[in-house]
């Protein structure tokens, strides 16, 4: 199968900010493509969330162009709210069961597969007859993950989708998301967990102070840098960032010959934000 | 699949159908509520009388007003998601145009709810009076209850303009409710009525000020309006009455579009 890749999101020249506080975006552009897992990281208060209200219609910019799946997202037509899903990072659900939510919420979504749905319930232990407001916090976003992939919408987003789950539901969430996306979705996963997603994402964006300071696919990055473990840095060429860890250094280096490395997203991240690495 | 635009019959009995599926358990304990306070007042009321003040069919007119206000504020409280942030964003999100979305609540709550209320204000008169005529306080007091009928309630002697005046108040105030709704966010319904009539000072101190520059004999808090028959039985005031009434009516419904259109989560 080949994959059509084509442009899904495209942001030019967004400038947003809350009432009675300072700017959050003044010039903010970028261009995501179909068929990829985004990880959209950046410290707490950079505007990752703000970022994915403005891309769903929650938000709307001061100005600036978004343009989501060839539609405007704060026109809020109903063909484009069926063509995109949210996994907020903070929910509540109505005094009903998983049953009688999905008997109200699911006709809404055209794409919607339910035996998909049913498997990954099975996946996350969750049945139908179960009362969404008596599952706990971790539960309840389980169920709300479920709801999102069986949607089968183009866009998926998750705000801080691994806050609340516990480890063997987090590594569940990371198995069942990859088995789940087709290539013609698009996954935004905004997190500042970034050990959490590393292994999924296939492409990182970093937003700073409101502005995206790093778009890269995480085979380039693996073109590009080389992550690794040292006792001490005496004897390394080249070092563009270090953190002290255990056993002696984390650093990143240019990658010179064509041994690969496990991309360390979290140094990546420190690396950025501290301007150790070139960016935008 | 539901292709059409904006606006889709089958989209408004999704959302619907949606609203009611998610709340019913709050509206059927609200009916039950309304209900069993109603009965419970209406048979004190009727077990109250003597045999020389008998329950008349008009009596049953103010208890329909008190519960008309109960109506008022059910329908003020439209849109149950938009007391979180999280609920107001899931409804949002909702794949329904923001059209949809004020037709499903104005059907569901003014439409069915008002036919409701209908069938729950007579079944509860009828089945208060048939407990109160087996009371034996009633017997022994021999107190005459007049049936219930909603012809009664209408049934007033007054003209034609003041009964219209009288339905285009109620619908005004209904819908007054509805789209202030949508400027609150907690506990709207009572804010709403905090807020009307904060309106309804606001134009008392404006009618005063007003006395005061035009008629300069008007003295203190009064306000002075000269009262003159426009036609038949009509007076001005009925009228200014029936026009702010009327032009709240008309513009309720596209202000409460642009307020939902214009609803950030």
């Amino acid at each position: 199968m080949t994959l059509k890749q084509r442009t899904m999101i495209t942001i030019k020249n967004l400038a947003f900010q809350y009432k009675k506080k300072k700017p959050l975006f003044t010039d903010f552009s970028m261009d995501i493509e179909n068929g990829s897992i985004v990880g959209i990281l950046g410290k707490n208060g950079a505007g990752k969330s703000t970022l994915l209200n403005v891309i769903t219609g929650l938000l709307f910019p001061l100005s600036g162009k978004v343009d989501v799946n060839g539609f405007t997202p704060a026109h809020r037509t109903p063909a484009f709210l069926a063509d995109i899903y949210m996994v907020q990072e903070e929910f509540s659900f109505p005094s009903v069961s998983i049953e009688c939510y999905l008997k109200a919420t699911v006709p809404f979504y055209p794409s919607f597969d339910m035996e998909k749905a049913e498997r990954i319930f099975k996946e996350f232990e969750l049945q139908r007859k179960h009362h969404l407001n008596k599952l706990s916090h971790g539960q309840r976003k389980k169920f709300l993950i479920a709801f999102a992939l069986a949607s089968n919408c183009k866009v998926l987003i998750f705000d801080e989708p691994t806050n609340g789950l516990d480890i063997p539901s987090k590594s569940l969430f990371r198995k069942i998301l990859v088995s789940s996306v087709t290539e013609d979705q698009l996954v935004l996963i905004s997190t500042h967990q970034v050990k959490d997603v590393e292994a999924i994402i296939d492409n990182v964006i970093v937003i700073d102070n409101g502005n995206m300071v790093y778009q890269e696919r995480m085979a380039d990055i693996d073109k590009k840098l080389h992550f690794e473990t040292v006792p001490s840095l005496d004897e390394v060429d080249g070092l563009i960032y270090h953190e002290r860890c255990p056993s002696g250094y984390r650093i990143i280096v240019p990658t010179i010959s064509h041994n690969e490395s496990n991309i360390d997203l979290e140094l990546l991240f420190n690396a950025i934000v501290n301007k150790s690495i070139k960016t935008r | 699949m539901i292709t059409k635009d904006r606006f889709s019959l089958a989209r408004i009995s999704l959302l619907i159908k949606n609203d009611l599926l998610l709340n019913y358990k709050q509206y059927l304990l609200l009916i039950a509520g309304f209900a069993i306070v109603l009965f419970l007042y209406t048979v004190n009321n009727m077990s109250n009388r003597w045999a020389d003040s008998p329950y008349k069919a008009a009596d049953y007119r103010s208890l329909f007003i008190l519960a008309f206000l109960f109506f008022g504020i059910f329908f003020g409280s439209s849109f149950p998601s938009f007391s979180e942030r999280n609920t107001t964003r899931t409804y949002l999100l909702l794949p329904a145009s923001n059209l949809e979305k004020l037709l499903s609540q104005f059907l569901l709550r003014g439409i069915l709810g008002f036919i409701v209320f209908f069938l729950v204000f007579y079944l509860t008169m009828f089945f208060a009076r048939t407990t109160a005529l087996t009371m034996e306080i009633v017997i022994k007091n021999n107190i005459s209850i007049d049936s219930f009928s909603f012809l009664d309630i209408f049934t007033i002697e007054k003209a034609i303009e003041d009964k219209l005046i009288a339905v285009i108040g109620m619908f005004s105030g209904v819908m007054y409710l509805f789209t202030i709704r949508l400027f609150f966010k907690r506990f709207a319904a009572i804010k709403a009525i905090v807020a009307g009539v904060a309106i309804v000072y606001s134009i008392n101190w404006v009618m005063i000020l007003f006395s005061h520059i035009f008629f300069p004999e008007t003295n203190g808090y009064y306000s002075y309006i000269p009262n003159y028959t426009v036609m038949a039985t009509l007076s001005n005031m009925d009228l200014f009455i029936g026009w702010i009434g009327f032009l709240i009516g008309l513009v309720s419904f596209p202000l409460a579009y642009y307020k939902l259109k214009e609803k950030q989560g």
